[in-house]
């Protein structure tokens, strides 16, 4: 068939009609909140999918510091400024446009943006990744103003070198404190991990007379029966946890007088130092702006991450309700990456993708030696399952836990390059 | 008879075939989500690390391997998780993905 003039004409009316796709793609504007592993990823996915999109990434942080070695970090095992992460930094490799400041508020029915003091930004789709935020009404005597006296180092700001600082003066005979809080929270296996790196601290400093107590709102934890075999092996008698039902869990504390009292306990107990990690719930812009529903975290369609709440308003990472993936800096790109990829498809009106998301779960129980829990999710009728689960086995031997624990520190490199661009410290 | 131009032939063909077309020239399909994640450890680009990069494999080595792992299970190996329930088919679309991969950077 030959083309005739016409023909061509014909054809390049006809391509306003695709255009208007492009033309939709290119004009997108979509505003991601938070520069965590879920904005982050998910602001550089929709830079890539999206070349022509008007990208804002907005976080009230200049920087911060990863959860993940966080620990490593509070035992002096690793330097801070290698987990600490420059906000500019992130939107310059990612190309998008940065802003640091507060999110006042989100209009959910305008899809507008508001912040302190760069105005308000009107988007085809919001993106938050808030993170969590502290129930400061769960343990007496705990808030804001006193939680840095027991430092939880929880939320990558100060708090760390506070903690790290303290665990670093411990006396030989002191007595640690960390309190473990109440499903769901951030990072499952961290209390533990952090447990097991501070034994690992205070062995090599020859203060074998230490003491460190797991005051734990549960009854089971992530991993459990692999960190117990690993306590026993290689800090015996060092670290006890107390559960739930031998009312472990922490109800009120003086922190003037590093006193702590578990349920029902008629003396509170004496410590050097307790790192006292609060009950959590998401983030304040997410509650505080209609995100959330009565469990104080955000409902999604795991499909896209969209809200269930509020159309065109996405929420990933620890904030969103996901389980059974757990809140860890690897589902939070995961899903971001899902996002990401459901919202190019839908402003291009292209089929959805494929719902899938990946997670493991590295924790170090010293320098050399990790274990390690993984699942593959998927998305089925608006409910997320795991399609294939699986941990280090208990019966691992040491060059195991090694090869786990280089697997690990090549993790922390890896997902940190994919979510914020080459390090540029440590 | 004088057709309209909506109706001709030639018209349909164009206005049909080219939007089908038209992506195969802007950019390639974009990667699945499933395959995005992968990157999160196996880094384009990146051979220095455990990790390996999977744009330097071939689809049937990808493939090979990833059944390799789902067929001899080993708890130790993440691999092995991961694979456990993952059918021929998703393996093969995987291991093309992976492969042809560029990688976002």
């Amino acid at each position: 068939m030959i083309l005739s003039r016409r023909d061509l004409l014909a054809a390049s009316l006809a391509l306003p009609a695709i255009g208007a796709q492009a033309a939709q793609r290119r004009g997108a504007r979509i505003v991601v909140v938070g520069a965590g592993f879920g904005g982050a990823t998910c602001a550089k996915y929709l830079r890539v999918l999206m070349p022509d999109a008007d990208i804002t990434l907005i976080d009230r942080r200049a920087s911060f510091y990863t959860g993940p070695f966080t620990n490593l970090v509070i035992a002096g095992l690793r330097v801070p400024d290698s987990i600490e992460r420059d906000v500019q930094r992130i939107a310059d490799d990612h190309r998008v446009r940065l802003i640091v400041d507060e999110v006042t508020a989100i209009d959910t029915a305008k899809l507008r943006v508001g912040t302190a003091r760069h105005g308000v930004h009107a988007a085809d789709r919001i993106v938050i990744s808030p993170g969590i935020a502290m129930r400061w009404d769960a343990i007496e005597g705990l808030d804001p103003t006193h939680s840095a006296q027991m430092p939880h180092a929880w939320t990558g700001d100060a708090q760390l070198l506070a903690l790290r600082e303290r665990v670093a003066n411990l006396s030989d005979g002191a007595t640690v404190l960390i309190a473990a809080p109440p499903n769901p929270y951030r990072c499952p296996p961290g209390p533990y991990e952090r447990a097991s790196l501070i034994a690992c601290a205070l062995t090599r400093a020859g203060r074998r007379r230490c003491k460190i107590l797991i005051a734990d709102a549960k009854d089971d934890f992530s991993k459990r029966a692999l960190f117990e075999l690993e306590w026993d092996q290689l800090y015996p008698g060092l670290i006890e946890w107390i559960p739930r039902a031998k009312n472990g869990e922490v109800v009120r504390v003086d922190t003037s007088a590093n006193a702590v009292w578990l349920r029902d306990a008629s003396a509170p107990i004496k410590v050097d130092l307790a790192t006292i990690i609060p009950p959590q719930r998401a983030a304040d812009l997410a509650a505080q702006n209609d995100l959330v529903d009565e469990s104080g975290w955000c409902p999604i369609d795991p499909a896209n991450f969209e809200s269930r709440r509020h159309p065109h308003i996405h929420v990933i990472g620890d904030a969103a309700l996901a389980a059974p993936m757990p809140k860890s800096g690897f589902s939070a790109n995961s899903q971001a990456k899902l996002c990401a990829a459901a919202i190019a498809a839908s402003l291009s009106g292209k089929p959805a993708p494929d719902p899938r998301l990946l997670n493991t779960c590295y924790s170090l129980v010293n320098e050399t030696a990790a274990i390690s829990v993984s699942g593959y999710y998927g998305a089925v009728n608006g409910r997320l399952s795991a399609i294939s689960e699986g941990m280090s086995p208990l019966s691992g031997d040491v060059a195991l836990r090694e090869r786990e624990a280089r697997q690990a520190h090549a993790w922390y490199d890896s997902i940190t390059a994919d979510s914020f661009g080459a390090a540029h410290r440590g | 008879v004088k057709r309209g131009l909506a109706t001709s032939p030639r018209f349909v063909m164009i206005a049909l075939v080219l939007p089908m077309l038209l992506p195969c020239f802007v950019s390639a399909a974009p990667m699945s989500p499933l395959a995005m994640s992968c990157e999160g450890c196996h880094r384009p680009h990146a051979a220095a690390t455990p990790f390996v990069a999977l744009d330097q494999l071939s689809a049937a080595t990808i493939a090979a391997d990833l059944k390799r792992f789902r067929d001899q299970p080993d708890p130790a190996n993440i691999m092995s998780r991961f694979t456990k329930n993952l059918p021929d088919e998703q393996i093969a679309r995987l291991a093309a993905e992976l492969s042809a991969a560029q990688g976002a950077r």
